[in-house]
């Protein structure tokens, strides 16, 4: 028959005379490809901003030299300048420095060694000689000057760490594609050694190094400077941000997945609106594999279709989700700038190809029921008991696999997403029968004296359960998806708040703007003075190396605040604050701990200016800060390895009877009288601020959920008008013997809210089994956060009541329209 | 040309098994009209199904045109049913989204019949069956006499060797009923083909060339 047109044609014809199916069938089939596309691209543009701030950062430079700990002496440059056969070198010292109320950058470099395609060449070589030797003399990008008021010509003041200087513009430049230090005044390196007061020091030298090149000088190099790869830093983006990423991708699948139950519900009706004509088929001699493989034909055509048009919507959905996409990833990694939204060719392949197959996977029961047609055997239900119990066995199996494949795979984040889709199709696997025990249990329950009415609308729901029951299980998977995702954002949303509370133990914080922006040791003594302040706890953050790699370690002093910070999930509980006292060991965070698997006892290495040092881990605790890793260092210990004194923040315990608001105000003026601008704010500010934060982390997730109800929502319409529709002569009867349209309406509608009620009844199981999954496995394998689960009885009662609303607000067009339709047509209609 | 022998079919319903058939035998000349009377559920339509290769009895043989059909297992079943067999069915089951020449043609298009050659044949049999303007219409505009004669020109359209009709007047009035009958004796008779009808009616019986009655799973000759 693969040469016979006629059952094509009679395919075609189906879904020219049913095309509401069809398109509701398309529709949901590209929303599902259009979630994978969106995320992928916001993803991937995600990815190519970073690559975008990287180049501006480094421009044509290929690697830089840092000091491993502080600054890097200048006299290091000089000897690679004077080296035999020298590379193109940049050396660069930033300063931050407030002009009025504007906090800018200051670069310092040296004018003579700046590459091609280096900033502002124009303004360099024109001013070259006054910016060598006149005081305080910089270049303005022209956006700065617009915004500050800088002119050439006119000198202006400035402060750098809390000190005033006088500043000379000499020309303004323009942005442009050799812009690649950004936003930022240029000086000679000289001057902005003299005005932050750093003469001798660098903070890197920028680097063009010809392949073989790096390792040469790597050997070369002294053990407190090394040589970093720009293109490493990618590598770091890709690890800091890939659970992140995975996490997005799995919504993604899932609402592919909602979609493929859609595919498969509007196959499987497909099916068995077409019982008679396969019937004729097989009788007249069609065989089962060419029935089998002509659905599955038609299934790739409705799969290339839908994934084509999804293709076209998530490239606009993209462009939204890109925005939320990169204020999570500037949020809780780095700030980037979305560019233009970019996808790469594969991405698109790999969504259609993913569609076709998620599309070809739901169509295979379906077509397997319609190849084992028997001819002429036209009244049968859909599925045999025997066939019922086979696919609810096939349900349990999956089910029991579950926890078999979580026992057996250690931590591999894969095998959770994979134990996550087995459950998923396990339980729809065993939804029809579940469907069918929760609706005996309600008719036997059925009052007996409640007349026809209840008894007419619950068996009709059976009686159109074989028909219903995969657009049924689509709902309760997307309802469940709903429970699932809503239990583990508001468990996770309560841990942070209470590891907030636990955390924020001071009253007040003190702090100044900007990433590096550090306090003089002395105001550390300086606010303990102050009336009303209590007690003070200084912490200094930075980033360390530890076992190699850079990680941000929270360095703080032994005291009560500091001591009670912490929620010690592996270690005695009072490890911090022995640590802390004792002055040695390291404490790490839980993400750390479950990525490096160290616990207590276990040792790691940090890397110190002179030595490194193995340290003793005394406990992991709970952050939830990073998902990349943190760690805790006592002062004491760092205070022996690093001349560094300066402090990131200040932690102040008021009095009983001090006025926060008045402290605030006189923290505010004591820093404007150095020329600071300080950051005070209080534990309650700075958790709001926070928790605000996670919301917007979270509002992709919502969004993606969102889409996912869609998708389920267009499945349990198109199946209940069909399925409606298909009635009409049902409905005609009952009208006929004297039911009002109204009636009718109301009867419909009840059908399709008990329909939705019984999807919402059993999403809740699924749902909660979904919460455990993505809170104990997922998210401990991807981020490595340990999260308290917390049942709010409002998200259980919302998901029943979004199943109800989503069934009867689906059943209502069809439902008016039988109402409204023709007793006579409908009675006799062929 | 057909012959059924020591045939047995059981079934399970309500969860117990009954038994249809047991040791039931038939036998079929070829170009010879059988009819077959049988009250309701004494298993007139299983029987045909079971000729038609579309069930398989639980024991017996069934040879048609020297071949053991009981013994084929699918495709086989169907191949043998799509080349040598014709259906007619009381509720005429025409697939609904194909024209009227689509649905006759239907058998030859699944053999591989040439484009031509094919045409002919629909032609023909649409003339024969009094149909040949009415070719391009859908099955749904036509009145149920109109449709048992397209299912009867698709059941005749590739000349199998049997023609299984269960109950084809049953659905009819009289005069259409008469028609279509004419229609089904005459193929039997000129084209060499046998034909099983299967009927409630002793006068539509008695216009076969021999009448049988299936009662208490045995069949005898009336």
């Amino acid at each position: 028959m693969s040469g016979s047109r006629l059952p094509v044609a009679a395919s075609t014809r189906f879904y020219r005379q049913h095309p509401l199916q069809l398109l509701l069938a398309l529709l949901g089939i590209s929303l599902g490809a259009a979630v994978i596309v969106a995320v992928a691209l916001a993803t991937r543009t995600a990815a190519l901003s970073f690559d975008r701030s990287l180049e501006a950062l480094a421009g044509p430079m290929t690697h830089e030299l840092r000091a491993r700990d502080g600054a890097l002496q200048e006299d290091l440059y000089r000897r690679l300048r004077l080296s035999g056969n020298p590379p193109p070198a940049l050396p660069m010292l930033e300063a931050q420095l407030r002009i009025g109320d504007r906090q800018l950058t200051l670069v310092g470099i040296d004018p003579l060694a700046l590459p091609p395609g280096g900033p502002a060449p124009g303004a360099v070589s024109s001013e070259l000689p006054r910016l060598l030797t006149e005081p305080g003399a910089v270049l303005v990008p022209e956006t700065i000057a617009a915004e500050t008021g800088l002119r050439p010509g006119r000198p202006a003041r400035g402060t750098i760490r809390e000190r005033g200087m006088a500043l000379l513009p000499l020309a303004l430049f323009p942005a442009g594609p050799g812009d690649w230090l950004g936003d930022a005044l240029l000086a000679d390196i000289a001057t902005v050694q003299e005005l932050a007061g750093r003469e001798g020091e660098l903070d890197r030298i920028q680097l063009r190094l010809a392949p073989g090149e790096a390792e040469v000088l790597r050997r070369a190099l002294s053990p407190t400077v090394e040589l970093r790869r720009h293109a490493d830093r990618r590598d770091t983006f890709d690890a800091m941000t890939g659970a992140f990423r995975t996490n997005l991708t799995a919504m993604s699948l899932l609402a592919m997945l909602v979609g493929a139950f859609l595919v498969y519900n509007t196959m499987a009706f497909a099916v068995v609106q077409r019982r008679a004509t396969f019937a004729v088929l097989r009788m007249v001699g069609t065989t089962p594999r060419q029935l089998f493989h002509r659905l599955l034909l038609e299934a790739a055509a409705l799969g290339l279709v839908g994934g084509l048009l999804g293709i076209a919507l998530g490239l606009v959905l993209g462009q939204g989700l890109l925005t939320l996409v990169a204020r999570t990833v500037s949020d809780l990694y780095v700030a980037i700038e979305p560019t233009r939204p970019a996808i790469a060719p594969s991405q698109l392949l790999t969504a259609l190809a993913v569609t076709l197959g998620a599309v070809l996977a739901a169509t295979l029961m379906p077509a397997r029921e319609a190849a084992r047609t028997a001819p002429v055997a036209l009244e049968k239900s859909s599925a045999a008991p025997g066939r019922r119990r086979l696919q609810a066995a096939a349900g349990l199996v999956l089910l029991a696999a579950c926890p078999l494949l979580l026992a057996v795979s250690g931590s591999s984040l894969l095998a959770g997403f994979t134990a996550l889709f087995l459950l998923i199709t396990g339980y729809a696997l065993l939804c029809p029968a579940l469907l069918r025990g929760l609706l005996a249990g309600l008719l036997r329950v059925l009052p007996r004296r409640g007349g026809v009415g209840p008894a007419l609308a619950l068996r009709g729901v059976e009686s159109a359960l074989p028909r219903t029951a995969p657009a049924l299980t689509a709902l309760a998977v997307a309802v469940a998806a709903t429970v699932g995702v809503a239990i583990m954002i508001d468990s996770f949303r309560g841990s942070v708040a209470s590891w907030l509370e636990r955390t924020l133990q001071g009253d007040l914080y003190v702090y100044l703007e900007g990433e590096g922006e550090r306090l003089a040791p002395d105001w550390e003594a300086r606010l303990a003075a102050l009336p009303g302040v209590e007690t003070v706890a200084a912490a200094r953050q930075r980033t360390l190396r530890i076992d190699g790699e850079p990680l941000r370690v929270l360095v703080l002093g032994a005291n009560a605040v500091a001591s009670r910070s912490f929620a010690i999930v592996t270690g005695p509980a009072t490890a911090a604050g022995d640590m802390l006292a004792a002055g040695d060991g390291i404490l790490v965070s839980e993400p750390l701990a479950r990525r490096r698997g160290l616990t207590v006892g276990s040792t790691i290495e940090l890397a110190t200016p002179a030595a490194p040092l193995t340290l003793s881990v005394r406990g992991v605790y709970r952050d939830y800060a990073s998902s990349y890793g943190a760690a805790v260092l006592p002062r004491a210990l760092y205070e022996r390895h690093w001349p560094d004194r300066e402090l990131s923040s200040i932690a102040l315990t008021l009095a009983a009877d001090a006025d926060p608001q008045a402290l605030r105000r006189q923290l505010l003026a004591l820093g404007a009288a150095r020329g600071l601008e300080l950051n005070v704010n209080s534990n309650r500010a700075i958790r709001d601020h926070s928790l605000a934060i996670f919301d917007r982390t979270f509002v992709i997730t919502e969004v993606l959920r969102a889409l996912v109800i869609v998708v389920a929502f267009v499945g349990i319409l198109s199946a209940l008008m069909a399925l409606f529709l298909e009635r009409s002569r049902e409905f005609a009867v009952l009208r006929a013997t004297g039911m009002t349209p109204r009636q009718l309406l109301g009867l419909v509608l009840t059908q399709a809210g008990a329909s939705g009620l019984l999807a919402g009844l059993l999403a809740l199981p699924l749902g909660g089994l979904l919460s455990i999954l993505l809170i104990d496995v997922i998210n401990r394998r991807s981020f490595g956060w340990s999260l308290a689960t917390r049942v709010d009885p409002a998200i259980v009662l919302h998901s029943l009541l979004l199943a109800v609303a989503a069934a009867a607000l689906a059943a209502l067009w069809p439902a008016r329209r039988l109402a409204g339709s023709d007793l006579r047509d409908a009675l006799y209609a062929p | 040309m057909l012959t059924a022998k020591g045939l047995t079919y059981r079934f399970r319903e309500g969860g117990a098994d009954h038994e249809l058939f047991a040791g039931l035998d038939l036998e079929l000349a070829a170009g010879e009209c059988v009819a077959l009377l049988g009250a309701s559920g004494s298993g007139k339509s299983t029987l045909l199904n079971l000729l038609g290769t579309i069930d398989s009895p639980q024991a017996g043989a069934i040879h048609i045109g020297g071949r053991d059909i009981s013994r084929l297992v699918e495709p086989e079943r169907t191949l043998f049913r799509r080349q040598h067999l014709g259906f007619v069915y009381q509720r005429f089951l025409l697939v609904p989204t194909l024209t009227v020449a689509e649905n006759v043609r239907l058998p030859l298009d699944l053999l591989g019949v040439p484009g031509n050659d094919a045409d002919a044949r629909v032609a023909h049999w649409l003339d024969a069956v009094g149909l040949g303007s009415r070719g391009e219409s859908f099955p749904d505009r036509l009145s149920g006499g109109e449709q048992q004669r397209v299912a009867i020109a698709r059941a005749l359209v590739h000349a199998p060797e049997l023609v299984l009709a269960d109950e084809p007047t049953g659905s009819l009035d009289a005069e259409t009923g008469e028609r279509v009958l004419d229609l089904l004796l005459a193929r039997a008779r000129e084209g060499g083909g046998a034909l099983l009808l299967v009927t409630h009616s002793e006068a539509v019986a008695h216009r076969a060339d021999r009448v049988l009655r299936l009662e208490g799973g045995r069949v005898t000759s009336l």
